[in-house]
């Protein structure tokens, strides 16, 4: 028997790991059950039982290598995808978060009133003796005692009541009266502590000593699925959007969460405070993201190219001081540059001694998003740019030279093509990361200035991401998400068709060769 | 080693994991209030609820939380049971929040102990969801020695400034945020639009002022102002015009006082009001989560704590602003806080509209004053445009 062989380390480190995972999903899994997630724990448990199964079976060696990412990619890209899409054919918004059964919990629970201004008795908490059940021993109007208990409430006989020095009660017979200690350990009892008082009213907890008299204004009828108001009489019924509403139009709040079919997208469509501005802010998009993306691969390359050259002194120091702009937080610098372009104590405006109106008008505030962009994004193409120059076989460029190329030809006939074609993903990428960078954007101009014709919410330096956002929470009552989630469906399609567009164009390029 | 075992060592470390999991969140539930608040209002809060915390054996858990996002966290954690007992906002949050069923009723029997106007800020729908704690308003602040008294009129205002002007002595005439439409509430009003129609605690999201008859006369005047500098087209947070001396006016709120002291005119401003116009009152409180895990305790707290006068005054010194509280304000010697809240007492202030139409009106009602600002429109235009927008956002 061996006890100890080269495979030993490796084998406890496959044991540490599923045995983390296993014990992640037994602690996890009892918690989505108790918040009632049911999708996302029957998922960790057959995600756990597979990679289990997988690793622990020395037959299925393609499984090792695919099943873990095939399980993230699906909880942490499709998940999200499909949810965004299903969003979209909600009324998930601001009124509208909680589910119908929550939602009608809240209207009612919020309608209960004093049942006059001073409803409020005095009231010490106590415990039956016998049965160890919560009574309240309140004092009424009239001096005379009652018992409250959960299932209602008793008179109390004068003659069992010990009064104490403070118009508080000493002792009552047959309850013990709870110290301040043993209500504290009780406490959470009395959140919702409601006493039937007769007829519609209650007796409700309101502080260590005083309890309300209050009643309901709505009540709710399950069978006919309707909300009636007790003193007015109005009846409010279950609308399309969610919400309960009267015969002239009356709202109570809050509203639920459900499904509106096409309204989202019928909104975007059709209403011209949406449909407006889209056409603008997505032409603009596209153009932003070329422009940038050539811009900066432009420079990216130039400065690659120079700064190759081998007889150029101080390369390194150049080289480093180049990546500054791209070690530096964006959220910080785009911060900096905003306060730069300000058009009367800015630096540039100072500097140049002019008063451009940088972030208020439309054009200089795309240049202006355009400058900040080529300074942030220049140094990732020049990386890169340096990468795939020092990469070419240099018997290539050496044999050219021999057969006589001059250099720009060299240049133009053979370093071009093959950087580009180790680069085109990248620039793809890049095209599409650019596309929805929501930062870039929204941090500088926050996408302004403002469409005036489009009615105030979209800008003209808007991006789709950054529309997406303030439809999201600029627009109507709050925070929109169904609307917003419609029209973030749609960034998504694009940004899916420009990756799978990126994919064919690298496969081609290869094939050149 | 065979598969046998290695399964067998793994099933064993999972138990062993597991149960440490079992075990460790055993919490001492009910004798903990969570409240969410920003760092602010923090510091003063522990302090002032000390006894209170210290006699019931309660243990108050301050979570300081990003002013940005709280809102959004309160109405997505609270029904999972993640959200705090009590929340300590402005009150035109009130409406949102309690629109998405994340508020608790509260009762208050002693209403007369607070001003009216603060009690309105904390009702939607006819219902209290909050304690107010302070009340806040901005004002005008002139430099004493570049105007001799208050003004009476906006004309006066004008016409000091075009004095100031044709002197060089001042660049701007009201240092004020362009195109923030809180800050220039005041001036607003005076030109007769409003937002919404209807008394205090029940707007009438159908009758839009924005462009308001009154309104629609003195429009041209806000374009003029721009014209002749009286209003700047440029200004920041900053006040650098008003601290420089070289501006007459400034419209601010008790959150700049500090600053105007620093700034070295401390002995040369004074306070008053925009003449004709009136600004927001804006409300701080406490409110109780629908979703409070300890919901008695946070109404007990609130009951008992946020309407008591030690608690409020011990507040104002934290954070210097009016506290709600009458029989506290009256504690306050403050001149400048009290100037401010003379001018919201004598103007009819009302508070800020807390329906969750108001998050578009925001954004409609300032892109009409910075395109006016920028000189891409006339103000009749362009708060002609942010009226009908508003129209069909709240419809």
């Amino acid at each position: 028997m061996r006890s100890f062989s080269h495979k030993t380390p490796a084998l406890l480190v496959k044991i540490i790991l599923l045995g983390a995972l296993n014990a992640f999903t037994f602690w996890a899994v009892p918690i989505l059950l108790s918040h009632k997630t049911w999708f996302f724990a029957a998922y960790f448990v057959i995600s756990t039982i597979l990679i289990d199964y997988v690793f622990l079976n020395s037959k299925r060696i393609a499984g090792k290598y695919i099943v873990p990412g095939v399980i993230l990619l699906l909880l942490f890209q499709v998940y999200p995808a499909l949810f965004t899409g299903y969003i979209a054919f909600t009324n998930y918004s601001t009124g509208h978060f909680l589910d119908k059964e929550s939602a009608i919990e809240v209207m009612v629970s919020n309608s209960y009133e004093l049942v006059n201004d001073d409803a409020i008795y005095s009231m010490q908490i106590a415990k039956d003796r016998l049965s160890g059940e919560i009574a309240l021993i309140i004092r009424d109007k009239d001096g005379s005692f009652l018992a409250a208990k959960k299932s209602g409430t008793s008179k109390i006989p004068t003659s069992a009541i010990t009064p104490g020095s403070d118009g508080k009660v000493s002792a009552v017979e047959g309850f013990k009266l709870l110290s301040d200690a043993e209500l504290m350990s009780i406490i959470e009892q009395f959140n919702d502590f409601y006493v039937p008082a007769g007829g519609n009213q209650f007796f409700r907890v309101a502080d260590f000593n005083a309890v309300e008299k209050v009643q309901p204004v709505l009540a709710y009828d399950k069978a006919k699925d309707q909300i009636t108001n007790i003193s007015t009489g109005v009846t409010y019924r279950p609308d399309k959007n969610g919400s309960m509403v009267s015969a002239d139009g009356e709202e109570i709040e809050p509203g639920w969460t459900t499904t509106v079919g096409w309204r989202n997208f019928t909104k975007v469509a059709t209403d011209q405070r949406y449909r407006g501005p889209m056409g603008l802010v997505l032409a603009w998009t596209f153009s932003y993201a070329a422009l940038v993306v050539l811009s900066t691969f432009f420079f990216g390359l130039v400065l690659a190219l120079v700064l190759n050259h081998p007889r150029l002194k101080l390369r390194r120091v150049y080289r480093s001081l180049l990546i500054v702009p791209y070690a530096m937080p964006s959220v910080l610098s785009l911060l900096v540059w905003a306060g730069m372009f300000n058009e009367e104590f800015g630096v540039i405006n100072r500097m140049l001694h002019t008063s451009i109106p940088w972030l208020s008008d439309q054009w200089m505030a795309k240049v202006a998003v355009l400058i900040v962009q080529l300074w942030a994004g220049t140094p990732y193409m020049f990386l890169i740019s340096t990468g795939a120059i020092q990469a070419l076989p240099s018997e290539i460029v050496e044999a050219a030279a021999v057969d006589g190329a001059s250099p720009q030809k060299v240049f133009w006939n053979i370093k071009l093509p093959l950087v580009l074609m180790t680069l085109t993903p990248l620039l793809i990428a890049s095209y599409a990361y650019n596309f929805s960078n929501f930062g870039a954007i929204y941090l500088l101009t926050g996408g302004g200035p403002t469409i005036i014709s489009s009615g105030g919410i979209a800008g003209h330096t808007d991006i789709l991401i950054s529309y997406t956002y303030k439809l999201a929470f600029m627009s109507g009552k709050g925070n929109d998400y169904g609307l917003a989630s419609a029209v973030s469906f749609f960034n998504f399609l694009l940004v899916a068709s420009i990756s799978i567009y990126s994919f064919r164009k690298s496969r081609t390029m290869e094939n050149m060769i | 080693m065979n598969k046998k075992r290695l399964g067998i060592a793994s099933a064993a470390i999972a138990a062993a994991v597991a149960i440490s999991g079992f075990v460790a969140p055993a919490q001492a539930a009910g004798s903990n209030l969570v409240i969410w608040t920003d760092s602010d209002r923090a510091k003063g809060l522990k302090e002032a609820s000390a006894a209170w915390a210290a006699k019931n054996g309660v243990t108050l858990t301050v979570v300081v939380k990003d002013f940005g996002k709280v809102r959004d966290e309160m109405i997505t954690a609270g029904p999972k049971g993640l959200g705090p007992d009590i929340l300590i906002a402005p009150h035109d949050w009130v409406g949102g929040l309690a629109a998405s069923g994340a508020l608790e009723r509260v009762s208050l029997t002693n209403r007369s102990a607070f001003p009216r106007t603060a009690l309105d800020g904390f009702t939607y729908r006819g219902i209290l969801y909050g304690i107010p704690y302070n009340v806040e308003n901005i004002a005008l602040v002139y430099n004493t020695k570049l105007v001799s008294s208050a003004p009476k009129t906006l004309a006066e205002m004008e016409s000091t400034w075009a004095t100031l002007k044709a002197a060089g002595t001042a660049k701007v005439g009201i240092d004020v945020q362009t195109g923030n439409p809180y800050m220039n509430t005041p001036l607003f009003t005076a030109l007769g639009g409003y937002v919404f129609g209807g008394k205090a605690n029940h707007p009438n999201p159908r009758n839009v002022g924005l462009y308001s008859a009154k309104f629609a006369k003195n429009a041209s005047k806000i374009d003029k102002w721009f014209a002749s500098g009286f209003l700047n087209k440029n200004s920041d947070w900053t006040y650098t015009n008003f601290y420089a001396g070289k501006a007459p006016y400034a419209i601010m709120g008790p959150w700049n006082l500090e600053d105007l002291h620093k700034s070295g005119m401390a002995s040369s401003y004074a306070i008053a009001g925009v003449p004709g116009g009136y600004p927001w009152i804006g409300a701080n409180g406490f409110m109780v989560s629908k979703y409070a895990p300890n919901k008695f305790l946070a109404k007990s707290y609130i009951a008992n704590v946020v309407t008591d006068v030690t608690f409020q005054y011990t507040l104002y010194k934290s954070t210097l602003k009016m506290p709600a509280l009458l029989a506290a304000a009256a504690k306050v010697d403050n001149q400048d806080l009290l100037a401010m809240s003379a001018y919201r007492d004598s103007s009819g202030a009302m508070p800020m509209w807390n329906i969750p139409q108001m998050a578009s009106v925001w954004t409609d009602w300032g892109n009409a004053w910075q395109t006016v600002a920028d000189g891409k429109s006339t103000a009749a235009a362009a708060f002609k445009l942010a009226a009908a927008n508003v129209k069909k956002l709240v419809s």
